[in-house]
Formats: C-alpha cells, sequence, structure tokens
C-alpha cells in the first residue's frame, strides 16, 4: 500500500505575482489609451500564443493577463503585466501577443517572450508528498481550493493540522475539485508497491501549505 | 490500512463525462455511529479533541435533503464501518436508503462534512 499521496505541481504555467511579467515585455506599445484591461483570454480573442519558432500553439490550460497601460507604455512607470490565471503548457521562448484593440489600441500589438522566470517552475517543486493515512477527508473550499483534514491534532474548533492546497486554474465545479481529490486519496491508499499521482481533474496546485 | 468509506456528494454527475462525485471519510477509530437531526449521521471517533481533552471527535455526514436520513440508515452506515475495516483491498460505497438518484441525497456541495467534538457516548 501507498503511505503518501503524491501531487504533480504546475510547472509550466505562468507566474502569477504581481507585476512579473513586465520585464518580459519585449515589444511595448505606444499611442494608445491608458487604462487597466483585466480578463485577457486567448479565447476572448485578446491573446495569441506561439512557440519560439512563432508557430501557434494551444495550451493545456488557458490563462489570463492582466495589463496596465500607464502614461502610453506597459513597462514605465506603473505600467503592468500579470498573470492572473496562471495556465498550463508555456516554455521558454514563448511569446503571447497583446492585441492592440484589447488594450486601448496602441499603433500596435504588444509581445511577452517567456523566460524561465516567467514559469511556475522557477519557485514551485515540481512534486509534493502528503501523507495519506492520517487525511480524515477533503473540505471544498472554491473551484481553486481545498483542504485536508488530518486526524491527528484535529479540533471542532478547526485549528488542527490540515493542508491547503490551492490551484490557479479553477476546476470546472466545486463538487468535481474535492471529488477528484477524494478519488485520489483512495488511489493512494489502495496502491500497492507504488506511488499513484493524484488528479484533480486535469489542473496542477500551486501550493500545498500544511497548517 | 485507513479505512475509507465513500459517499455521494454535490450534484448528480458532477465529474468529467457526467459521472458521480463521492467523498471518502476516514472511518478508522469510529466507535458509535448516531442520526444527527434529520439530514445528519454523525460519527464518534476515539480520538480527543487536541485542544479539550474531555471532549471526543465527532464528523457530521450532512445530506442535502431535508428528511433524508432514517434511523436505518445510521444502523446501515455502522455496519458499513465494520466492513470497511475487513476490506483491505476496496472501499465501500455508503447509499442512503431513501436515494432517489437525486442531490437530495448526496452530501451538501459545501459543508459537506462538519469536524465537531463532544462528550463521549
Amino acid at each position: 500500500m501507498s503511505n503518501y499521496l503524491k501531487i504533480a505541481m504546475l510547472q509550466t504555467g505562468l507566474t502569477t505575482a504581481g507585476d512579473a511579467l513586465k520585464a518580459s515585455v519585449t515589444t511595448d506599445v505606444s499611442g494608445g489609451a491608458n487604462g487597466t484591461f483585466t480578463g485577457l483570454t486567448v479565447a476572448d480573442g485578446d491573446l495569441t500564443i506561439a512557440d519560439s519558432a512563432g508557430v501557434a500553439k494551444s495550451l493545456s490550460q488557458p490563462c489570463t493577463l492582466r495589463i496596465v497601460v500607464a502614461t502610453g507604455t506597459i513597462t514605465s512607470g506603473a505600467g503592468e503585466a500579470t498573470a492572473t490565471i496562471a495556465g498550463e503548457g508555456f516554455a521558454v521562448g514563448d511569446t503571447i501577443t497583446i492585441a492592440a484593440a484589447s488594450i486601448g489600441t496602441p499603433t500596435g500589438d504588444a509581445v511577452i517572450t517567456i523566460v524561465a522566470d516567467d514559469l511556475q517552475s522557477a519557485t514551485v517543486p515540481a512534486t509534493r508528498y502528503i501523507p495519506v493515512e492520517d487525511i480524515l477527508y477533503v473540505v471544498p473550499l472554491s473551484t481553486t481550493t481545498i483542504r485536508l483534514w488530518m486526524k491527528n491534532g484535529a479540533t471542532a474548533a478547526g485549528t488542527g493540522s490540515n493542508s491547503l492546497i490551492t490551484f490557479s486554474n479553477p476546476a470546472i465545479s466545486i463538487d468535481a475539485l474535492a471529488g477528484s481529490a477524494s478519488d485520489s486519496i483512495i488511489s493512494a491508499i489502495q496502491a500497492e508497491n507504488s506511488v499513484p499521482t493524484a488528479s484533480f481533474g486535469g489542473i496542477k496546485p500551486i501550493t500545498v501549505v500544511m497548517t | 490500512m485507513a479505512s475509507l468509506i465513500k459517499v455521494p456528494y454535490g450534484a448528480v454527475g458532477a465529474m468529467p463525462g457526467s459521472n458521480p462525485a463521492y467523498l471518502a471519510v476516514n472511518v478508522e477509530g469510529v466507535y458509535s455511529v448516531v442520526i444527527d437531526g434529520t439530514d445528519g449521521i454523525r460519527l464518534y471517533y476515539d480520538q480527543y479533541d487536541a485542544t479539550t481533552p474531555a471532549d471526543y471527535l465527532n464528523v457530521i455526514l450532512n445530506f442535502t435533503g431535508a428528511t433524508s436520513v432514517t434511523a436505518d440508515d445510521v444502523t446501515a452506515f455502522a455496519n458499513m464501518v465494520a466492513e470497511a475495516s475487513q476490506a483491505t483491498n476496496s472501499v465501500p460505497e455508503f447509499e442512503l436508503i431513501g436515494d432517489d438518484g437525486t442531490a437530495n441525497f448526496h452530501l451538501t456541495q459545501l459543508t459537506p462534512l462538519t469536524l465537531t467534538a463532544g462528550a463521549p457516548v
């Protein structure tokens, strides 16, 4: 049997640290309106993703960006480029082209070229392990967070040991995320001579915090 | 190996492909099972509350329907606790006796299980 839940962490998503992508803006804008432009996605036609050879690529999970144009540019002053949802499937050298029409209609599109520090892999370990025998149950919190209650040290006040698992990309529903996590715990407990990797319905965590 | 029981959870067909979702509850150390109101099952664990040693841990399974749980369900769950402790390679699935296929007989979506504590029974 397995005593651990193996968790593959998000590696190829964008870092969601505030303004972290500004340093990777390789084509800035000019001549457009200032403003804060949120919810920029591929699906809405705001973004185009290409690999280092310039070939259009699809992501396994979609990302969302927030761009702030200040004093006419992204890279100066209060300008900002932030991933608000990490997505998954990026590699160093990929480009994100942000359509001019989505960010105040400057004279041309903006381009971000991904470097290693822009990826989750720069700060997030590839794998985490959680002891599974002591897990009491899964607490659904949202489409991006679950909590694993541990039996030892548990208190009715809710201050016992637990692991808080956070995702950037949302699951299709709260039920689906908690149900997937619960299924993974069952698989891990039943696995003999192996440590199966947990599944969370196609999304990967960015943090696992024991509290 | 921990003893688990899986219980139908959330909306009908909540998982990808419209498959049902389940939550597993670890029942190792459960020594008593009682009805909690008319929509809950309370499990008493043989482990004391970490901050109030006079009290012992309880977990309440909260079902969606207001009158979904009966005394017979409690008996069935207690029997399944014993069964789960013997099942080394399987996790039994608990279903309320009145389950009509609706979410009323599933654990609630947002607070399916409540961790609490009380005097031992």
